[in-house]
């Protein structure tokens, strides 16, 4: 059973969210194009693309780092549009390509996030404590970050996304590029998170990263949604075996589609 | 827009900045060592130059011995001019031309007494310029002397006679001394802008372009900051460790060419003047600074930003020529251009006659910019296509 706490309250819901890029000829381009979704509390929400698919494009629309062409998002209860501090006060992101600052240690990094997330010195050192202790990261707190293995690093970044205790956890690929052992590190403090009632959305190409962590998944191809739902729910319905067959099956029918147009 | 998350942005900035040896090198040692050394040696050898200049014998091209064979035994005996004695103007010409000469002398008898000397030079070849000073000198202190030998056979006294005016000129200060002051005068300001100019375009364009390249940007995007909170806070990160440069380029030079035995006259420059260059520097870090917060806010990594940040170099370097040679006469309008306008107001400052208007017209004219600039920068960082730029 993979969603004991299902059924909860919505924390993310995203209504034909879309995003046009133009090109420097003028053209447009629908990176995101009416995706429309929702996710709950304690909940893994997978979003599953080819590169260029869209992914990242639709978690930047939700961090406010981007703003929608068109359809809205609320996070936490708060529209991205109108309230984006508040929005961004409620999420925790992370990508494994976003670096750190190499000249600050592991503990300023934290410091300097918390801060800017808002924490009080008193709130600061106390979640420091917690995170240290949860992430085992208390032996290279003070060592620079540059010194940092990528392991390491990578423990500091989930760190820097949960300093401020956020309730919507916003993870872009966050296992690509890393080595097994550091990925691994990283799905089980995802799953601890969820367990912890976060809300959890995360996109990735690995299919059994989503097969292994996700509740609940979205497809996405040319920045639209062509399958959402729960993953068994899904191979039925298209009565496929497994995951990756359901997406070569969705990207056979994206291709086909666009060679009608 | 909350000033204590610029501060916390601010503050990290600056404690990255400490931290890279890079900084240290941009905004120490080259303003503390580097720029004096350099200055310094320009200064040597400019003195030397000089020195060997006033020592030169200048090698004169002399036609026409025989039309005033005085004259030409004047020649022979002033001990800075060597004298080449030759037939006829063409072979004198050609001599000249093979750069055998610095000056040609033809003297030519025009009458029973009276004589006609013409002088050929090459303007801007300072061998040619000096031989030309000294001769004049020479066919000055020949011509009051015949004058005095035939008035006197007038039984009559030159000095009597001689207008009622003497004119005197008296050299005031060693020619270190006016070396030196006429160097820092000119060069100060512009080192100052060099290190302003190095120091902000390192730490801009990692902080900005950088923090893209690193992906280090969205974290900071999905914090409480806002994109003012953010670009407000690199700026005076730049600022900061750009006027200090500034500080130690002045510093470095002063004190630095003053320990090396260079003599810079400017015993005379108190608070006032200090204050005067304060206000004068000021706004022109903040235009650097923010002008390299746009570069980097538009360039996608921090090489690219380099790049774009050379024409901004290249024309402070243009800049610092054009106001070195002393050619820009626009009257009260240079102060109202930014750049020359505080190396000429600094130069005024040095001289310790800064006109209260040029440094009013200047603060104003390079605050209002660096306001422009930095409200700028806030608009570039808030468009979407200049800061994800594909």
């Amino acid at each position: 059973m993979k969603n004991p706490k299902a059924g909860q309250s919505i924390t993310v819901r995203a209504e034909g969210l879309t995003k046009i890029f133009h090109t420097r000829g003028g053209d447009e381009i629908r990176a995101v194009d009416d995706l429309s979704f929702s996710c709950r509390s304690g909940e893994i929400m997978g979003i599953l693309g080819p590169n260029g698919a869209g992914k990242t494009t639709a978690l930047r629309m939700l961090t406010t780092i981007l703003s929608p062409t068109a359809g809205k998002a609320t996070v936490n209860g708060y529209r991205v549009g109108q309230s984006p501090q508040r929005v961004r006060d409620s999420v925790g992101f992370l990508a494994t390509e976003t670096g750190l600052y190499e000249r600050l240690t592991a503990e300023e990094t934290l410091n300097f996030f918390g801060r800017i997330n808002g924490l009080s010195e008193k709130e600061l050192g106390k979640r420091k404590k917690e995170v240290f202790q949860t992430l085992d990261m208390t032996d290279f707190a003070r060592r620079k970050v540059g010194d940092l293995s990528t392991g390491m690093k990578q423990k500091l970044s989930l760190a820097r996304s949960i300093i401020h205790d956020p309730p919507i956890l916003i993870f872009d690929e966050p296992t690509r590029g890393l080595d097994v052992m550091t990925a691994k590190t990283v799905t089980d403090y995802v799953k601890r998170f969820k367990e912890e009632d976060k809300t959890i959305i995360l996109s990735t190409h690995l299919m059994n990263v989503v097969e292994r962590l996700c509740d609940r998944v979205g497809i996405l191809f040319e920045g639209k949604l062509k399958a959402l739902g729960r993953i068994e729910e899904l191979l039925e319905e298209r009565s496929v075996a497994d995951l990756e067959e359901l997406f070569f099956s969705l990207a056979e029918d994206s291709k086909v589609k666009k060679n009608q147009r | 827009m909350k000033w204590r998350n610029v501060a916390l942005l601010f503050k990290k900035e600056l404690k990255s900045a400490i931290r890279d040896r890079r900084t240290a090198l941009l905004v120490v040692i080259f303003p503390l060592l580097f720029y004096p050394l350099m200055l310094g040696t320009i200064m040597h050898f400019t003195g030397r130059g000089l020195q060997n200049s006033t020592e030169r014998v200048s090698s004169v091209l002399y036609v026409g011995r025989k039309a005033s064979p005085s004259l030409a035994d004047a020649f022979r005996k002033e001990e800075k001019v060597g004298v080449r004695y030759l037939e006829s103007e063409r072979e004198a010409q050609k001599a000249y031309e093979r750069g055998e000469g610095d000056v040609v002398v033809l003297a030519e008898k025009t009458g029973k007494d009276n004589l006609k000397v013409e002088l050929r030079y090459s303007r801007w070849q300072s061998e040619s310029e000096l031989a030309l000073s000294r001769i004049q000198e020479l066919l000055q202190a020949y011509l009051k002397g015949r004058m005095e030998t035939k008035l006197a056979e007038l039984g009559l006294d030159y000095r009597e006679l001689s207008p009622p005016l003497q004119v005197e000129v008296v050299n005031t200060g060693t020619e270190n001394l006016q070396l030196g002051r006429e160097m820092i005068k000119v060069m100060l300001p512009y080192f100052i802008v060099l290190a302003i100019m190095t120091a902000a375009m390192g730490l801009g364009a990692e902080i900005t372009a950088g923090e893209k390249e690193k992906r280090t940007i969205s974290t900071l995007l999905v914090s409480r900051l806002s994109r003012e909170e953010i670009v407000i806070g690199k700026f005076l990160a730049v600022f900061v460790v750009a006027s200090f440069a500034a500080f130690l380029a002045v510093v470095g030079l002063v004190y630095g060419l003053s320990l090396m035995g260079f003599q810079l006259g400017l015993g005379g420059m108190g608070p006032i003047s200090l204050g005067e260059m304060v206000l004068t520097l000021l706004p022109l870090v903040g235009i650097l600074s923010s002008l390299v917060i746009i570069i980097g806010s538009f360039a996608r990594t921090q090489k690219e930003a380099n790049i774009y940040q050379t024409p901004i170099l290249m024309t402070v370097v243009l800049i610092g020529i054009l106001s070195m040679s002393g050619g820009l006469e626009m009257g009260e309008i240079v102060f109202l251009l930014p750049l020359i306008n505080s190396l000429e107001a600094f130069k005024e400052i040095i001289e310790g006659g800064a006109s209260l208007s040029h440094l009013g017209l200047t603060f104003l004219s390079n605050f209002t910019l660096a306001g422009l600039s930095i409200y700028f920068s806030i608009r570039l960082f808030k468009e979407e296509k200049i800061l994800f730029r594909n």
